[in-house]
């Protein structure tokens, strides 16, 4: 799956018309979403809003619906409507597409049977059938990157939350992937714990990996994000900069969940600007 | 248009009918040589064997080869039939199913049965006969089958077998103890749960010799005929019959029963206390 | 009372017994993981079909005496098919589809106990199933199940006693064998069930150890 030819200006990831039901429940309602290369895109909502469920879409984790879904300019999923027969691709390809677009879960997901160096070379070792040696030494300096050199031949159940989480956003990195998933990445941390995987966050977002965060951390998304969309019962309700979406909120929805979290984010932006 | 077929047409073309169906099943009715010549053919007589049944099957502890008075005899038949003997280990409840899954031959030393004779052919004429009689611990006075029809005496019996059977009929009033292999029964006795155990006269001098026991034939005496089986199929009665023909002569000759006597002798079992007109 | 001297002078029959016994147990312990694991995974597919064809396999198997399959394997095979099977072979395949249902089961129940989050990063990877199923799954998998799959492997080897009935000379067998010329069966089925615990014990006790080893 080539994802660096397409034309100047073209999103990186493209979605039009996304929906998605579960049985009766209608999860997505006909989503627009385009992301361009280097861009950091949060997603915002209410639980049950759909923002998981849009993002476990993006690499096929969910099946969709219908409607389109390209990434790279390669169409990865397209169904025209209602009773339209799927043209998706092979499951050969959606495993390619997937080693191309790095997911970090809410729950680290680390495999538990393998130390931290050795969660960190699965990826390329198994999927990419990478030489050993080459594996090991990026698996290292991604590692160090995270700040977590010295763990590397730990196992996953000595680590704290903060810690699992960083190792989990080095071995999405290991594959060297062009989008960055993150779903709801500091939600299952101690508050104390949540700062050192925003910081590593941080640290990827200004190198330019493009990423699509699902998040509760409102500060996290007015200080790194480009863009904040803003999801609703299957619906998005706001696409914009953080700035305008957040702080001048024009929709009486966004207003009500920012004004549940206005109080937490006053007090984050001083100690974000420090930094 | 209607035609009437007169009733001499109908007549002519059933008799056609009749001949033709009578031509088919002749062509189709088997040839009584098809399984002697099967045996013949594959130079196999497969013969059960199975342990715990000295003397008729001996296993050679050590080499595991089969011999004993049984394996003497499917030697003999085998050699006439110019094929050889081979053993296929089993047991005597496996017996009916080794026939119908035609992993044997023959069988030795089968008291006819009516439920085992819906699938296996028994010859009409006895290899040899033993007798039913009890083994008891010395002091035991109970010497009939009337004696022995009491709610006080306490038998043991091998399930599944003749015995059993003849327990039931001539001893219905007596309390019965039905066991799965003889030397539980032995136990039994060894207990003392059981006053007797009934057997056939050739297990019961065994038994005897281990325990230390008295044979006792209960009056008056019943003979157990034991013969030949083999599989009930299509083609079998020329076997049935050859068998049935050298059976004869082995009787007649006195063959069988001097076999017996040896076989005994043999074995370190005294045959005197077998009343004088009992005979194999 | 006791005369074990019949064990004494015997106990080459024993370890005969003995060792078909164990080659029993372990051929038909293995035959029975792999198919089990064929089993268990069919039973994980969407495809209705496969998934439907696992679930009757294990109903057939689990819920039908043991004893009975194996008589079917020895004499029904002949007797329907007219495929005739050695007692060897109709005792390893009636003894390994049988253990195949309940380790099915076993491996079934230990797979879906995995947190999905391992799935979804396996796939998330860029995995394949069967990668997935190889690297992350099954290993993981295998380790929680190490109490259950050991205490089948105990049963298996009880289950081996029956293989006596169609006369394969295992331990019951020479038991039976050695009672029947020494008409001492007490001592001898005594001796049989101390050399069942001697195996057992132990195994037992290393599958304790593989168990807190690898959690």
């Amino acid at each position: 799956m080539n994802m660096t030819s397409k034309k100047e200006g073209q999103p990186l990831v493209s979605i039009k018309g996304l929906s998605k039901s579960f049985g009766s429940h209608k999860v997505l309602r006909n989503i627009d979403l385009d992301v361009h290369e280097g861009e950091v895109v949060a997603l915002l909502g209410s639980s049950g809003s759909g923002k998981t469920t849009l993002l476990r879409c993006i690499n096929l984790l969910e099946m969709p619906d219908h409607g389109e879904i390209e990434i790279g300019g390669n169409a990865i999923f397209k169904c025209s409507g209602e009773g339209q027969s799927r043209s998706s691709i092979s499951q050969k390809q959606v495993n390619a597409l997937r080693s191309r677009v790095g997911m970090v879960f809410q729950h680290f997901n680390l495999f538990p049977h393998m130390s931290v160096l050795g969660n960190v070379m699965e990826g390329p070792r198994t999927v990419l059938k990478e030489d050993a040696g080459k594996n090991r030494e990026r698996a290292l300096d991604y590692l160090a990157k995270v700040g977590m050199s010295e763990f590397a031949d730990r196992r996953p159940d000595r680590l704290s939350g903060g810690q699992k989480q960083r190792v989990s956003i080095a071995r999405a990195l290991n594959m060297c992937p062009k989008v960055m998933l993150f779903d709801e990445p500091t939600s299952a941390l101690d508050p104390e714990l949540v700062g050192e995987v925003l910081e590593t966050m941080m640290t990827l977002a200004k190198e330019g990996m493009t990423m699509i965060v699902v998040t509760h951390e409102l500060g996290f998304a007015l200080e790194v994000a480009d863009r904040v969309v803003f999801l609703n019962e299957g619906c998005v309700e706001a696409d914009g900069p953080p700035s305008d979406v957040l702080l001048h909120p024009d929709n009486e929805r966004v207003q009500s969940f920012v004004n549940r979290f206005h109080a937490t984010a006053e007090l984050m932006r001083p100690l974000l600007q420090e930094s | 248009m209607k035609v009437k077929i007169s009733q001499h047409m109908f007549n002519v073309l059933a008799a056609f009918v009749v001949l033709c169906v009578a031509s088919v099943q002749s062509a189709f009715a088997a040839d009584p040589n098809t399984v002697l010549d099967r045996i013949r053919g594959s130079g196999e007589l497969r013969v059960p064997v199975m342990v715990g049944e000295e003397p008729g099957y001996i296993r050679d502890r050590d080499t595991g080869e089969w011999g004993g008075f049984y394996m003497e005899w499917a030697n003999e038949i085998a050699d006439l039939l110019g094929v050889k003997a081979v053993p296929v280990e089993t047991t005597w409840g496996n017996l009916a199913a080794d026939f119908q899954a035609k992993k044997i031959d023959i069988a030795f030393g089968l008291n006819p049965n009516p439920k085992r004779g819906l699938v296996v052919d028994y010859l009409s004429v006895p290899l040899f006969t033993d007798a039913w009689a009890i083994v008891t611990k010395p002091g035991f006075d109970k010497k009939s089958w009337s004696a022995l029809n009491d709610p006080s005496v306490k038998l043991v019996v091998q399930k599944g077998g003749t015995m059993q059977v003849v327990a039931e009929a001539l001893t219905p009033k007596a309390e019965m103890i039905v066991v799965e292999e003889r030397p539980l029964g032995v136990l039994e006795m060894q207990a003392g749960r059981a006053d007797a155990m009934v057997l056939a006269i050739f297990d019961a001098v065994q038994v005897a010799k281990q325990i230390d026991g008295e044979i006792i034939l209960p009056t008056p005496m019943l003979l157990n005929p034991a013969t030949i089986g083999l599989a009930r199929e299509e083609g079998n009665e020329g076997y049935e019959n050859w068998l049935t023909n050298w059976v004869n002569q082995q009787r007649a000759l006195g063959l069988a029963q001097g076999k017996l006597h040896k076989a005994f002798e043999e074995h370190g079992i005294d045959l005197s206390m077998l009343p004088p007109e009992f005979s194999f | 009372m006791f005369d074990w001297s019949v064990i004494t002078q015997n106990t080459d029959l024993i370890l005969k017994g003995l060792l078909i016994t164990l080659y029993y147990t372990v051929v038909t312990t293995v035959l029975g993981l792999a198919i089990g694991l064929i089993i268990a995974l069919a039973q994980l597919t969407r495809i209705s079909a496969i998934h439907w064809s696992g679930r009757l396999f294990v109903e057939f198997f689990r819920n039908v005496p043991l004893l009975v399959w194996l008589l079917w394997s020895y004499y029904a095979l002949p007797i329907f098919l007219g495929i005739n099977i050695s007692k060897q072979l109709a005792g390893i395949l009636a003894l390994s589809l049988y253990g195949a249902a309940y380790y099915a089961e076993i491996l079934r129940a230990g797979i879906q106990s995995l947190d999905k989050g391992q799935s979804d990063a396996a796939r998330a990877l860029g995995m394949s199933t069967g990668q997935a199923m190889q690297r992350i799954i099954l290993p993981q998998a295998f380790r929680r199940m190490i109490p259950p799959l050991a205490g089948q492997t105990i049963i298996q080897m009880k289950n081996t006693t029956l293989l006596s009935v169609i006369t394969v000379p295992d331990l019951l067998y020479q038991a039976g064998y050695i009672s029947s010329f020494t008409y001492r069966p007490m001592e001898v089925y005594t001796a049989i069930g101390v050399v069942f615990l001697i195996i057992l014990i132990p195994s037992n006790y290393l599958a304790r150890k593989l168990e807190t080893h690898n959690s």
